[in-house]
């Protein structure tokens, strides 16, 4: 079986993961939506009514009038992202190590939280290398044209997510140095030498994102008369496929693990 | 000679890339711009059948202009020569010219001490920052009262204390009826393209780049006024007989019709000719796409960028529509031609420009159709720029008004002509215009767009006043002069009927056409169209409610009033009943019931209580406004208010309202805000709320980024 089926079968084999932390997830979209609905609402009691056929006008003709709705608007919007960013920085060792093993989760936790500082580490090393991509791919594309620069700019930052699964994978998993940058940057250098990994995992990863506008469009789209467990429904589905992402990369590693100091030719 | 057509074709080391580009993207090739086979027309006018007939009072001033380009020095080495008649009733004896490029000379002249270096996020250019005009002679050709005479008799002239105004004083006073004849010796420094004319590279936008005289008033005193920020400007109608020496490479786009073009080596020299025009500017730029078009024998012209060739179609597109509408609603282009210019990348300080029968627009901005199959998508971008730069060749092309006084009567009536076109084009397609953004397929409506550019601006300075009277720092010169005026013509033809409003409209442009109108005569115009009082309806007792045309103007125009309602409370009270002692018919006392016990309203049956609703003029701007009350049973009512009051209160005894709402038709344009003009009774909700709409976005906005960016 390949590397992608047993990744599947990893994370169907861990359903509290996938369901946990897709409930968190819904549980903490719905507190900023109450906090927003809560603001907005005191902001323009006793009006608010909106007609369905000026919706876009009657949205801004609050937000401009009333900017201390529109600043709690962008806030939560800000913190969800930036929270989100960090939450699942925290939860990485813990995904990683209950997608690699099918202990208890005394015995996950046991073995994830003492490699989180190094997990935090690489992510940042990663976060250097990132940039420095991006900006070579930056200056690389200017002369091109801008549908093309953007391709290539998401080619990028597709295989630096594959790249930093496989870090952090190897630091958790396989004792890879835990807070040199050299094992930030054997990832890219894993990744790139096994494109029948990259690519399912990029595409993984794009998806991902693909679900993401979706959900965006999907609640606007929606907004008169549309339902918010379309936005939930999707959240699950993008969470599962992150799951699978990091699976699969666990899975691959187990049997092609990537070169460790203790593999490292001595000198 | 019909000109070849330019089509630039990419450099060699490029053409792998644009391969690369097009592999990558999967798209077809960029489609041709389409090459209609229409020749350059023979005269600058359309046949006398094809447009109205042109007073013989409007003929001013004829120029002769020559200029030579130094790619170099980017200067114009010009000589003008003008024919100016005097139409008025006194002898003339000096002549006071624009200057208008001197208005870049230096940082303290009108127009850079209210630009402070900037104009439309478009900064001064460091290397380039200064353009100028400098007048090296004046002579008058051919002796007093004479014409034509070979004598030539130098003139003194000085620049004013402003550079960008000049004085010319005459050896002879011109008397009434008679022609003088100036000719002037000029260089003209371009400064790297910020605010509509100089040059990016090799493209070159010549605008205002040579001396104009100002123009007599009626009243016999001269109307030249300095070049500010927002001043634009004022000449008068004639022929243009010019000839320009440029680059040969440079494909050259320029007011009127191009006579001839002959290339002598390195240099092109280029022959034109406009009539009964007030301006004339020319484009150039070594990359320029030349696509033809035509509309019932007027020649369209596009010079784009060869990036954006493409957009051909789109702007053609435009201009069409912006002619169909504006010939059947202010009468017939009488010009032949008209060509656009949509300035390369770099050189984007000379887009959005109107000259006569030449404008520079911008790039379309086409959202890819995979986006716009999604619902979003705009009709923004360089279409609104076609449209928006061609209207003003009505205003202010050919209904010339004075732009520095009054500057409303070009960008304001332009910006409303352009919601026409829209109109004209798409139709009514949300009940409120066509719709003009559109999010996830939620249109945001055209109308609605004017509105929410209004907000905060109209109560900061009136529409009608001259252009340096609009303060920079204060930053509502564009919403004032161009939504604000928009808005409140639309208010005014919704409210008094599109019809009578429409007509108003035809009869101005068809009277001033040629002319200089004033504001005044806009508004005669369309009082004697709509009358002083139009009727809206009746009160219960039968008094008319009207809305006053004059009042409406001075509120709209020279007022800072602002226009808003709001409805104050929407609810229920048990009715008043018959309890207590009351008189019969023979006048004793009967009854003595005890009162109904205190009961909330919501508990009483319909025919026990009353509804009320009060409704509050919060702005001070009075006019008449439409209530709409929908009831329990689904019913409505309209009640029409004359507004004077600062409140209104409405009664309905026996029935139970669920929501009221101000102008439920949208007439009120000026209104921006409007999230208060529906307000429902106390337990009855709405079925879409703000808050809830909001509430759920960001709540699918966190469980989105919390999908992207996990695990």
């Amino acid at each position: 079986m390949s590397a992608l089926g047993r990744g599947l079968g990893r994370v169907l084999a861990a359903p509290e993961l996938w369901l946990g932390t897709w409930l968190g997830l819904v549980l903490w979209a719905s507190l900023l939506g109450w906090i927003v609905q809560s603001v907005v609402a005191a902001a323009v009691m006793p009006f608010g009514a909106m007609e369905p056929d000026h919706v876009i006008f009657g949205l801004l003709d609050v937000l401009g009038e009333h900017r201390g709705a529109a600043a709690t608007v962008l806030a939560a919007l800000s913190v969800s992202g930036a929270l989100s960013a960090v939450i699942w920085l925290v939860l990485a060792p813990v995904v990683i190590a209950r997608l690699s093993d099918e202990g208890s989760w005394s015995q996950v936790g046991a073995r994830a939280l003492p490699e989180l500082p190094a997990v935090l580490v690489q992510t940042l090393w990663h976060g250097v290398l990132r940039a420095l991509l991006v900006l070579a791919v930056l200056l690389s594309v200017q002369p091109l044209p801008a549908a093309v620069g953007w391709s290539l700019l998401g080619l990028g930052w597709l295989w630096c997510t594959v790249a930093l699964d496989a870090a952090r994978v190897a630091v958790v998993e396989h004792g890879a140095a835990p807070f040199h940058v050299r094992s930030a940057a054997q990832g890219f250098v894993y990744t790139i030498r096994r494109p029948a990994l990259l690519l399912p995992c990029a595409l993984m990863s794009l998806g991902q994102w693909l679900i993401t506008a979706t959900a965006l469009w999907l609640s606007l789209a929606g907004i008169v008369d549309g339902t918010p467990w379309g936005p939930r429904g999707l959240a699950a589905l993008s969470v599962g496929l992150g799951l699978w992402r990091v699976a699969t990369m666990v899975a691959r590693q187990k049997d092609d693990p990537p070169p460790t100091p203790d593999a490292a030719p001595q000198e | 000679m019909q000109p070849a057509a330019s089509r630039v074709r990419p450099r060699a080391p490029g053409r792998w890339i644009l391969a690369l580009a097009l592999a990558l993207s999967g798209c077809a090739a960029p489609p041709e711009p389409p090459h209609a086979p229409v020749p350059e027309p023979e005269q600058a006018l359309r046949p006398p059948a094809m447009r109205r007939p042109i007073p013989p009072s409007a003929h001013v001033v004829d120029y002769t202009l020559t200029a030579r380009y130094d790619e170099q020095l980017h200067q114009i080495d010009g000589r003008a020569r003008i024919a100016w008649r005097n139409r008025g009733a006194g002898p003339v004896d000096h002549v006071p010219f624009h200057l208008y490029m001197n208005g870049f000379r230096a940082a303290d002249t009108a127009w850079m001490r209210q630009a402070r270096g900037s104009h439309r996020r478009n900064a001064q250019d460091p290397a380039h920052p200064w353009g100028y005009i400098d007048v090296r002679s004046v002579q008058r050709v051919g002796g007093p009262g004479l014409e034509r005479e070979p004598t030539r008799t130098a003139l003194r002239f000085a620049e004013h204390d402003e550079p960008s105004l000049m004085t010319v004083w005459l050896d002879a006073p011109v008397p009434s009826g008679q022609t003088v004849e100036l000719e002037l010796a000029f260089v003209t420094q371009l400064p790297g393209v910020f605010a509509r004319t100089g040059f990016a590279d090799r493209f070159v936008m010549a605008g205002q780049w040579f001396p104009k005289p100002g123009v007599r008033q009626p009243d016999g005193r001269w109307q030249a006024h300095p070049f500010t920020l927002h001043s634009e400007f004022y000449a008068d109608f004639g022929d243009y007989d010019v000839r320009l020496d440029l680059p040969g490479d440079l494909v050259v786009g320029a007011t009127g019709i191009r006579r001839s073009v002959e290339h002598e080596g390195t240099r092109q020299h280029l022959h034109y000719q406009a009539q009964m025009v007030h301006d004339f500017a020319w484009a150039a730029g070594p990359d320029l796409v030349e696509a033809v078009d035509d509309y019932e024998g007027i020649r369209i012209r596009a010079l784009l960028p060869a990036q954006r060739a493409a957009d051909a179609p789109i702007h053609f597109a435009a201009q069409r529509a912006a002619l169909a509408s504006m010939e059947a609603r202010f009468g017939p282009y009488p010009w032949s031609t008209i060509t656009l210019v949509d300035p390369p990348p770099g050189a984007e300080g000379a887009a959005g420009m109107e000259y006569p029968t030449f404008y520079t627009t911008q790039h379309a901005r086409i959202l890819p159709a995979p986006v716009r199959a999604l619902g979003f998508d705009h009709r923004l971008g360089g279409q609104l720029t076609t449209i928006h730069e061609f209207g003003h060749q009505y205003f202010q092309g050919l209904l010339a008004s004075d732009e520095f006084s009054q500057p409303w009567l070009d960008e304001g009536l332009d910006t409303f002509s352009n919601l026409l076109v829209y109109l004209d084009w798409y139709g009514d397609e949300t009940g409120d215009g066509p719709w003009i953004v559109r999010l996830a397929g939620h249109p945001l409506s055209l109308y609605d767009g004017v509105r929410l550019q209004l907000r905060r601006a109209g109560s900061l300075q009136p529409v009608d006043q001259p252009a340096d009277h609009f303060t920079p720092l204060v930053g509502v010169y564009g919403t004032v002069t161009y939504r604000k005026t928009a808005a409140a013509l639309l208010t005014l033809r919704r409210m008094a009927g599109p019809a009578a409003f429409d007509a108003g409209m035809r009869t101005y442009a068809e009277r001033f056409a040629f002319g200089h109108p004033t504001g005044a005569d806009l508004e005669a115009t369309l009082g004697r169209a709509l009358g002083t009082e139009v009727v809206l309806g009746h009160t219960e007792a039968g008094r008319p409610i009207t809305l006053s045309v004059p009042r409406f103007f001075d509120q709209a125009l020279r007022g800072t009033a602002v226009l808003d309602f709001q409805v104050h409370r929407v609810g229920h009270q048990p009715r008043i009943g018959d309890t207590g002692w009351q008189r019969d018919e023979h006048g004793g006392l009967v009854g003595g019931d005890a009162p109904l016990p205190e009961h909330p309203a919501e508990g009483l049956a319909d025919e026990e209580l009353e509804a009320h609703v009060v409704v509050h003029r919060a702005g001070s701007f009075v006019i008449p406004v439409t209530i709409e009350v929908e009831f329990d049973d689904g019913t409505r009512e309209r009640v029409l208010w004359d507004g004077t009051g600062r409140y209104r209160v409405l009664r309905f005894v026996g029935r139970r309202v669920r929501w009221a709402r101000i102008d439920p038709d949208r007439h009120l344009v000026l209104e921006s805000r409007r999230y208060d003009n529906i307000r429902y009774a106390p337990h009855h909700t709405p079925k879409l709320t703000v808050d809830d709409a909001l509430g759920r976005l960001s709540e699918a906005s966190a469980l989105a980024l919390g999908g992207a960016f996990g695990p």
